[in-house]
């Protein structure tokens, strides 16, 4: 028996031991490997996409290899401590250190070799379900399967470079140690995380760039970059600051520690607690990038859906006062001719509205009309009327979106159209009435007042424009693809340049799935990341649990020789399970609340809380039942030791 | 009085080949008594151990401590009478590496939620009692053998058991840890009349006690009393053991 059969050996009889180790790695591999197949699916890759996505999707490609890398290393770490007693052995029978080394390296290896072939091959059927799953979520057409070449030998080569680089690292951990401690084995502690200020202070500094990073006005891709390493950074600190912290000030006070079985759970949490904050640490970062992307395509979703039930408007046709007048009217003909013959019931209304630009770039904009119209309006759709209204005063309506946004509320405008500025104090309302036009901002300006603008403005006609709204009865919820709303609407909509030229149509039902389409690609990913992070939080834990599993029975076997009850074993490591499962969901909760205002406000869609809220409750009920699972599986294998 | 009866045990492992590991064991021992149980490797010594221990249920028979029937209990049940009544020394310590030296012995109180100052007070008349005041607030493995036992004694004591168990508390100690150790226990014995009951092969630790009595082949084979003179004790312990247990040229070598 030569030295590679011994190691081959080696692990082929102790496959028991080994099994952990390898099943953790192939894991991670494989989770690796089916983020890779995605993002290197055709369909993925051809796809228009903002840079903004493309860096999204970058920063979760390094995290997934930084995690695969980290997780890896605290396996081999457990796994390499509890062969101690083997190494000690080895070493009185006289093998060198150098042989040792020798042996771990061709483990590792090997192990490496069979990890990334059975990942692989794991990861091809997962992608596959992954792929079935999210366009099944998202309801688009299924990506079609394709050969990864690409994905397979980025994951081979990127997985043969960590394995080599942590088999260089755990000839560290093994040199350091004298025999007589590698035979007594395990009794030592790791090293505590250091408490001190100045990491500490590190910490707060490096969350607050993040925060202020995130914050800046024009948000920009190496804004996201240097948001998510701070970011992710800062969290490390936090968990092992915070941790010893926390253990320190339960072991301080004798009154709570020495009571029941917190003895048992804190100073097992003490023992424990390097390990502890960095799984806190890689599981909070994993679920929070998962419910960002998740509640990322929420809130993309309810913008959209917003959009259009807050659009009482099924159809408008607006044209410019630089119209064929002969032409608009043959055209709106012909749109309530289609109307009349699909049997839709509609109100018609006539609108005359001037477009403002309260801002030089156009952001900030607004639409004037006359108060008669917009009674006229309110009145179609049984809604409280202007009021009566000064020279000088004029009514600001928002739609709800508009209302989100706008925030601090306008209390005043200046209007100047041809040179001389009039100013109105404004009295502000939130109404469907503003749907209307495209700003969503109405200023309601009395008939006299609105005359005067307009004939003030003859310079720029194509700021007046003329819209005919088309109001059907109220439906119920959201369009269907075959209603006769949106089959018309998209029928018009493909008039519009050929039949219909002189005026735009627009059409709810047409834009709702014009809208859901685009952002289809978007609510992939997300919910793509979402489920391949989600399953990997669930293993790193599972799997710390695992490798810990053989030392805990021993102490609580030993323990309940002495007396300890079944029930109080229960207590102790439940509550232990619990902290390392929940506590993440609620940090990743508010880091994806401070995260996502921003993306999402760069991208116009007001809504954080809610979608982020819906995530992270999704999480919290799936983490819960990993928790169950996982609690379960532990407590009863322990429970078997007992005596 | 009588805090352990056995009677009539017997236990069979069931397996591939049925053992008869004890057989039709009756054995007394009496408040304040002090028994070793001394026999060969394989004797059953551990086996009859485990069963007072309530950690092995007998095939046959009877056990009772202070009365009671421990197999008769239901299981949380059975791990209150365990840590109430029942005080267990092990060869190898089972300490918990993650709690200090303070916290290993008050372990079995604070499971019953009894209160601090309670705790304290019987904390520091125990530890002082073994000696190990000094290193209280020490890690289990920055301690030496000697005082990990006297730490796993302490907590056997702490909530004064109705018994005291002891499995081989010298096997893993040096004789100058042995002997400090057994001069604990024996402390305890005579000051506070606890009972207790060792399984050892330590001669030398079996003199300490009051009564030995030896086991071969899973059957009682003799019993022995402690006059006034434990060197003349040990003697007889030597004696005994090789008429039972081997050759007396194989032990000639410790006598004194």
């Amino acid at each position: 028996m030569n030295f590679p059969q011994f190691a081959f050996n080696n692990v082929r009889r102790n496959a028991r031991q080994y099994f952990a180790y390898l099943l953790s790695s192939s894991f991670m591999v494989m989770i690796f490997f089916t983020y890779a197949v995605f993002i290197y699916h055709p369909a993925i890759e051809n796809s228009p996409m903002g840079a903004m996505t493309r860096t999204g999707m970058t920063i979760a490609t390094v995290i997934v290899y930084v995690f695969a890398f980290l997780f890896v290393l605290y396996s081999i770490s457990v796994f390499l401590k509890s062969r101690n007693r083997e190494f000690g052995i080895l070493t009185i029978l006289g093998a060198e250190a150098k042989q040792i080394n020798w042996l771990i390296f061709l483990e590792n290896t090997l192990i490496g070799a069979i990890a990334i072939i059975t990942g692989i091959a794991s990861g091809m059927l997962l992608s596959k379900v992954f792929l079935l799953i999210s366009t099944k979520v998202i309801d688009m057409d299924e990506l079609p399967f394709y050969w990864p070449v690409k994905a397979i030998l980025l994951t081979a080569g990127a997985f043969a470079e960590l394995f080599l680089v942590i088999s260089l690292f755990t000839l560290l951990f093994i040199r350091k140690n004298q025999v007589l401690e590698l035979l007594k084995g395990t009794s030592k502690p790791k090293t505590e995380p250091k408490a001190n200020l100045f990491l500490a202070l590190l910490g707060v500094i490096l969350l607050t760039i993040g925060f202020s990073v995130l914050r800046v006005k024009e948000l920009d891709p190496t804004g996201l970059m240097i948001a998510a390493f701070t970011g992710i950074l800062g969290t490390y600190f936090f968990y092992s600051q915070l941790s010893v912290w926390v253990v320190r000030m339960l072991q301080r006070n004798r009154t709570t520690t020495w009571r029941g079985t917190n003895l048992l759970w804190i100073s097992e949490m003490s023992y424990k607690i390097k390990d502890n904050a960095r799984m806190l640490f890689l599981v909070t970062v994993v679920v929070a990038l998962a419910s960002m992307s998740t509640g990322f395509v929420l809130a993309m979703q309810q913008s959209i859906r917003s959009v259009y039930l807050d659009n009482p408007y099924a159809l408008s046709y607006t044209y410019y006062s630089n119209a064929d007048e002969t032409k608009v009217q043959d055209e709106l003909a012909l749109i309530e001719q289609r109307l009349q013959s699909e049997g839709l019931k509609y109100k018609l209304a006539e609108v005359e509205t001037i477009y403002y630009r309260l801002s030089a770039n156009g952001e900030d904009s607004l639409h004037i009309m006359p108060q008669s119209q917009y009674d006229r309006l309110a009145a179609l759709m049984n809604t409280k009327p202007a009021g009566t209204l000064g020279e000088n005063e004029a009514l600001l309506t928002e739609t709800p979106n508009a209302a989100k946004k706008s925030k601090g509320k306008l209390k005043e405008a200046d209007i100047d159209l041809s040179g001389q500025p009039y100013s109105f104090s404004l009295e502000n309302r939130t109404d469907r009435i503003a749907a209307l036009v495209y700003s969503g901002r109405l200023m309601v300006v009395t008939d006299t007042m609105f005359e005067e603008l307009r004939s003030g403005n003859k310079a720029d006609r194509i700021s007046v424009n003329h819209t005919y709204p088309f109001i059907l009865p109220d439906s119920q919820g959201l369009p269907q693809k075959d209603d006769p709303e949106t089959k018309l609407g998209q029928e018009l909509s493909e008039w519009n340049g050929s039949a219909i030229s002189e005026g735009y149509i627009e059409s709810r039902a047409e834009n709702y799935y014009t809208n859901k389409q685009a952002i289809s690609l978007f609510s992939f990913i997300g919910v793509f990341v979402a489920l391949i992070f989600s399953i990997s939080t669930a293993s790193f834990l599972y799997f710390k649990l695992h490798t810990e599993l053989s030392a805990d029975q021993a102490m609580y076997r030993s323990l309940s020789k002495i007396g300890l009850s079944a029930r109080e074993m229960n207590i102790s490591a439940t509550i232990q399970i619990a902290v390392l499962f929940l506590i993440p969901i609620l940090v990743a909760s508010v880091q994806s609340l401070v995260v996502l205002g921003p993306v999402l406000g760069y991208l116009d869609a007001p809504y954080v809380s809610g979608p982020v809220l819906a995530a992270s409750s999704a999480f919290l009920a799936a983490q819960t039942i990993y928790f169950l699972i996982a609690r379960a599986r532990y407590i009863k294998s322990v429970n078997r030791m007992m005596v | 009085m009588a805090i352990l009866e056995v009677t009539a045990l017997n236990k069979v492992y069931t397996g591939k080949v049925a053992t008869q590991a004890l057989t039709d064991i009756h054995l007394t021992i009496d408040e304040g008594e002090f028994v070793g149980i001394m026999g060969p490797s394989g004797s059953g010594k551990t086996t009859l151990l485990n069963m007072v221990s309530t950690i092995d249920r007998p095939s046959s028979g009877e056990v009772k401590i202070g009365g009671k029937n421990p197999y008769t209990m239901k299981k949380g049940e059975l791990a209150h009478f365990r840590r109430r009544q029942l005080g267990f020394v092990f060869q190898d310590f089972n300490l918990l590496d993650t709690l200090t030296v303070a916290e290993n012995i008050v372990l079995p109180l604070t499971l019953d939620r009894r209160p601090l100052k309670d705790m304290e007070k019987q904390l520091q008349q125990t530890a002082s009692r073994l000696g190990i005041r000094e290193i209280l607030n020490k890690r289990v493995y920055e301690i030496s053998g000697g005082q990990r036992q006297r730490t796993a004694i302490a907590r056997a004591i702490i909530g004064a058991p109705l018994l005291l168990l002891a499995d081989e508390p010298t096997g893993a100690l040096d004789s100058n840890s042995s002997r400090i150790v057994m001069e604990s226990l024996a402390e305890i014995n005579e000051r506070d009349r606890t009972t207790l009951m060792l399984v050892t092969h330590d001669p030398l630790a079996a003199s300490y006690c009051n009564r030995i009595v030896f086991i071969k082949d899973g059957k009682l084979a003799a019993e022995i009393h402690r006059g006034e003179n434990r060197q003349a004790f040990f003697q007889k312990i030597i004696d005994t053991l090789s008429f039972w247990g081997g050759n007396t040229s194989e032990l000639s070598s410790i006598r004194v």
